[in-house]
């Protein structure tokens, strides 16, 4: 009969964010060793009074038996009876709206697996997402570079290793702003894993606002689709009082035009803020400023064989001439941020793991 | 006529963007997408887009994500052409 593990393998608590912010929900995966010997958690020696000042009533199930005091003369972090050092750490940066979503099994596996292979991974919804205060028409994009940062923060200081981040989509994009924005010294500078990065955020802006479109088309095509908050398909009269309930068909020019007039535009069941739309349209990969980390950005396509969009392509090659230090990687495998039935992209988590193992 | 390479290209693109698995192997040039495909939500309607601008450098006009250009494989085929051309 396998034994129980010693402790639970996730620990979900609420981090107090900045003033007048609420907190953010968190899950935090500890490095686990292999034999389920138990979790063990390194702290930088000097550090643990304050971790457990920031984690107070938000931890409780964490003991201090379960942390090893790291001697801040040795540059290792635990070793004890086996179990698996903390080989780094990384913050997983979810993606936008609908997309953070459809990728939450991806982000639990990612998480899991690396934890198994020995990293603390922190995940964070983003103000106004998920579990987190805020409404999602009160996000913008400072917030959430203040919430990475502090994310950064907390977790360097439960493990005192360089911390990375791993970011899926538009969560990419945040990564590398929030490394720029929060540089760490040389020794503490953790990778950036970017999955499915954004080259653009203008043409990303417009795909997002053309979910409206979209929905309105599905609800005059044959077979009623369910969208959030709608009514199931009807017959007759019914259907002809749906139809005054369906979504208005404004393409993404009329809805630019109503967020450069200031207003909030509902979209999907997000209500949009002109501020953080406006943050999204000036993304841009080709002129983003590059950060020290080393940078692995991972597409998911049809075949690791296909060729790479021209887009994408130029993004990759912008980043290069402007010295960062990138490796590019292609695995096959499902959108699964994007697809209806909750999809997995295994190559996409061996691609991952194989990649920070291989980090200098 | 639809070239018999857009039509290959674009099941493939189909069924990575929407995630079909072996259905995608059964697509046909007069397989009804927009309504009878029920993974083409809202999502998948923009996520194909998306794909098709991507994968075909071409540049999609809002009018242009219509009944009309989804209503099959094949009539989705015949518009990519036209961008393409």
């Amino acid at each position: 009969m396998p034994a129980a593990p010693a402790c639970s393998p996730a620990w979900p608590f609420f981090l107090p964010a900045a003033e007048g912010t609420g907190a953010r929900f968190c899950i935090y995966h500890a490095p686990r060793s292999g034999a389920g010997a138990g979790q063990v958690v390194s702290i930088a020696a000097g550090a643990a009074e304050i971790a457990a000042s920031l984690n107070a009533d938000i931890v409780p199930a964490i003991t201090p038996a379960t942390f090893v005091a790291v001697d801040s003369s040795s540059s290792d972090s635990a070793s004890i009876h086996g179990e698996v050092p903390c080989r780094g750490a990384l913050v997983m940066v979810h993606a936008f709206a609908e997309e953070m979503n459809r990728s939450r099994r991806m982000f639990a596996m990612q998480a899991r697996a690396l934890a198994d292979a020995g990293f603390a991974v922190l995940l964070m919804d983003l103000y106004g997402c998920g579990d987190s205060s805020g409404d999602f028409g009160q996000a913008r994009w400072d917030i959430w570079l203040a919430d990475l940062v502090l994310a950064r923060q907390w977790l360097a200081l439960r493990t005192g290793m360089p911390v990375g981040f791993l970011g899926l989509r538009l969560g990419a994009s945040l990564a590398l702003q929030a490394a720029v924005q929060d540089p760490q010294p040389a020794g503490m500078v953790g990778p950036l894993i970017l999955w499915q990065p954004v080259p653009r955020g203008d043409t990303y802006l417009t795909q997002f606002l053309r979910l409206q479109q979209a929905a309105y088309l599905l609800s005059t095509a044959g077979t009623e689709v369910a969208l959030p908050g709608s009514a199931p398909a009807g017959e007759g009269e019914q259907a002809t009082t749906l139809a005054s309930a369906r979504p208005d068909g404004e393409g993404s020019a009329a809805l630019r035009k109503r967020l450069l007039a200031g207003q909030c535009v509902e979209v999907s069941g997000y209500l949009l803020a002109p501020a953080l739309a406006a943050s999204i349209d000036a993304l841009n990969m080709a002129t983003v400023a590059i950060p020290h980390n080393p940078i692995y950005w991972l597409d998911i396509a049809v075949d690791e064989s296909t060729p790479i969009a021209a887009a994408r392509q130029r993004s990759i090659e912008s980043l290069e001439r402007a010295g960062a230090r990138l490796r590019f990687r292609q695995v096959r495998g499902p959108a699964f941020w994007a697809s209806q039935e909750i999809a997995e992209a295994p190559a996409l988590l061996a691609a991952t793991l194989e990649l920070l193992g291989n980090a200098p | 006529m639809t070239d018999l390479s857009t039509l290959e290209l674009l099941k493939s693109i189909l069924g990575q963007a929407l995630n079909l698995g072996e259905r995608q192997h059964a697509l046909q040039v007069d397989s009804e997408l927009l309504g009878a495909l029920p993974e083409l939500d809202s999502m998948g309607v923009i996520h194909v887009v998306a794909a098709l601008e991507e994968q075909f450098d071409i540049s999609v006009d809002d009018e242009e994500i219509s009944a009309e250009t989804f209503a099959t494989l094949g009539s989705l085929a015949s518009y990519v052409e036209a961008k393409t051309a």
